[in-house]
This record gives C-alpha cells, sequence and structure tokens, in this order.
C-alpha cells in the first residue's frame, strides 16, 4: 500500500480537492478538506490498483521511479492479490467516511463505474496492442465479448 | 536733376533692400517650416543664425526624443514589472500547489493507520509463523476436547504454551 500509493504526482488526488473548493467557491474548512483529501487518496488507491495490475500485464520493469511492485523480491505474483486489497481499501474509507452522507451510493457507483470502464479499456488495449503485433482489427464489441 | 535722381537713386537701394530682407525672411520662415516638419532624429545640425528659435525647436525636438525614451523605458519597464508580476504569480501558484500537496499528504497517514487496523481486524498475522502454529494447535484441540472445555481463554493459552515447548519440533 505504502510502495504504490504516496509515491505518485498526486495530481488526480489533489485535483479532487481543488475542484471541490473551486465548487464551493471558498476556502473550505478543516473537516471539508479532510473528507474532499479522502477522497482522493480513493482515487489515488484506485490508480494504484490499475497500476499494478497494469505493470503484471504489460510486464513492466518500473514504476514512478521505482521497480514495479510484482518484481520486488517476495512478491511475485502475490501483486495480483495486493491489486485487490488496494480496490478494497477504497471501499473500505468510503464506508468509514461517507457512510452517513448522501453522497454515499453515488460514490460508490462512480468508483464501480469507472472501475468498469478502465478495465474495459485495458481489455481493448491488451488485445488490440500486443508489444509485437498492433491489429486495430481486434478492436470490436464482438471481440471482446 | 542731381536732387531729384538721389532719393529716386535711394528709393531703389531701399527697395532693394526691402526686397533681400523680404528674401531672407522667406527663406528662413521656410526653413523653420521644414525644420519642423522633419523628424528630429534625422535634422541636421543647426547652422542658422537664430540661436533663440533654433533652441526652441531643438528643445521641442529634445523633449520629443525624451518622451519617446520615457516611453520606451515605460513600456520596458511594465513590461518588466509584469514580467515580475507574472513571475511572482507562478511562484505563489507554485508556492500554493506545493502546500496543497503537504496537507493533502499529512492526510495519508491516517488513512493507512485506519486501513492497516482493518487488515488486522480481519485477523491478517503479524507474524505468519507464529500465526500458523497457533492454527496448528487450535485445530489439535478442537478435535481433541469438548466445545465446553475452551471457553476459558486463559487456560488455552496456557495449554498452548504447554503444546509449543512440546512439539517445537513439529514447527521447525
Amino acid at each position: 500500500m505504502n510502495y504504490n500509493t504516496p509515491f505518485g504526482k498526486l495530481n488526480r488526488g489533489i485535483s479532487v480537492v481543488d475542484t471541490f473548493e473551486i465548487l464551493q467557491g471558498r476556502p473550505l474548512t478543516e473537516e471539508e478538506f479532510f473528507k474532499a483529501s479522502v477522497l482522493g487518496w480513493c482515487v489515488e488507491l484506485l490508480q494504484a490498483f490499475f497500476l499494478v495490475a497494469d505493470d503484471m500485464m504489460d510486464a513492466s520493469i518500473t514504476r514512478r521511479g521505482q521497480s514495479c511492485w510484482y518484481r520486488v523480491q517476495g512478491v511475485g505474483n502475490i501483486a495480483i492479490n495486493d491489486s485487490f486489497m488496494l480496490e478494497a481499501s477504497i471501499y473500505h474509507l468510503l464506508k468509514v467516511h461517507f457512510r452517513n452522507e448522501a453522497c454515499y451510493s453515488y460514490l460508490l457507483e462512480l468508483f464501480l463505474e469507472t472501475t468498469l470502464k478502465t478495465e474495459i479499456g485495458q481489455l481493448i488495449d491488451l488485445i488490440s496492442a500486443p508489444e509485437d503485433e498492433v491489429d486495430l482489427s481486434k478492436f470490436s464489441l464482438k471481440k471482446c465479448v | 536733376m542731381n536732387r531729384q535722381s538721389g532719393p529716386i537713386v535711394h528709393s531703389r537701394q531701399l527697395n532693394q533692400l526691402v526686397r533681400t530682407i523680404g528674401r531672407l525672411v522667406a527663406i528662413v520662415l521656410s526653413i523653420c517650416f521644414l525644420r519642423a516638419l522633419c523628424p528630429a532624429s534625422k535634422r541636421l545640425p543647426s547652422v542658422f543664425p537664430f540661436p533663440r528659435q533654433a533652441s526652441s525647436l531643438s528643445l521641442r525636438a529634445s523633449v520629443v526624443v525624451i518622451n519617446n525614451n520615457t516611453n520606451k523605458i515605460n513600456n520596458s519597464y511594465s513590461k518588466k514589472t509584469s514580467y515580475i508580476d507574472m513571475a511572482s504569480t507562478t511562484n505563489d501558484a507554485k508556492a500554493k500547489a506545493a502546500e496543497r500537496k503537504k496537507q493533502f499528504l499529512e492526510v495519508w497517514p491516517k488513512l493507512e493507520t485506519e486501513l492497516v487496523d482493518m487488515m488486522k481486524k480481519h485477523a491478517m498475522p503479524e507474524d505468519a509463523t507464529e500465526w500458523f502454529k497457533r492454527v496448528r494447535f487450535l485445530s489439535s484441540v478442537f478435535f481433541s476436547t469438548e466445545m465446553d472445555d475452551l471457553i476459558n481463554p486463559l487456560e488455552l493459552e496456557l495449554q498452548y504454551a504447554v503444546w509449543e515447548t512440546q512439539s517445537w519440533h513439529l514447527c521447525r
């Protein structure tokens, strides 16, 4: 979790806080900043989940200036499960901090929908563009299904 | 005749003198007019013996030049100040972004603690070897005793300690 999450540029996470502040039209209170940051970290966890899995699928070497998680000694294929745990962390944080908010179900839907769309995109990426041969004829719903 | 011719000659000379002066004045006026039209930077050095007019013209021209230069200086200064403003704005934005990132990062340790606590609640072992030994012990106890005997956790811990010392070789 610590290896994969807080070491990027954090643009996605910080943009959640900035966007919330812009929408509010005023400086955020401490509690508002914290909640917006939790959402931002959820986005970063989602990104970390995708990256850990994607690095394995693409057999990448490095990520964010360090070795990919699956290449760390003693990790290997366990990285698959670790990516799932990163995803589970998102929903745990949402439950802890937003369960009593009216937007909780919308947040859940948003993260689930984003996950689905990203996975579809990843599938298209994997089947249409292997490293040695790019074949866009494989880029179709029929092939995916 | 002499009396008559004298004044005639004088009047002719006077006329010539007046014409000459008029020509000179016309020439001077035309030159002054041309000088006024001509840009100061392209003007030749003044050689005419009219210090007051020349000086006023050159003064006017120099004022124009000074004004132009002042405008240029002002423009360059305003450009420099605008660059400085842009730089300071950029620096402010960078400082604000750095501060925002710092505040955002400060939230992470709290979330990390929450997530680790959640995983601990799901009985994830700190030490897998120790965890595996306990599982083996508990399974042996469950299979060998009745459920009612397992109520006391202290007794269970004691039994585990005894079991661990007796069967240490099984766990190696």
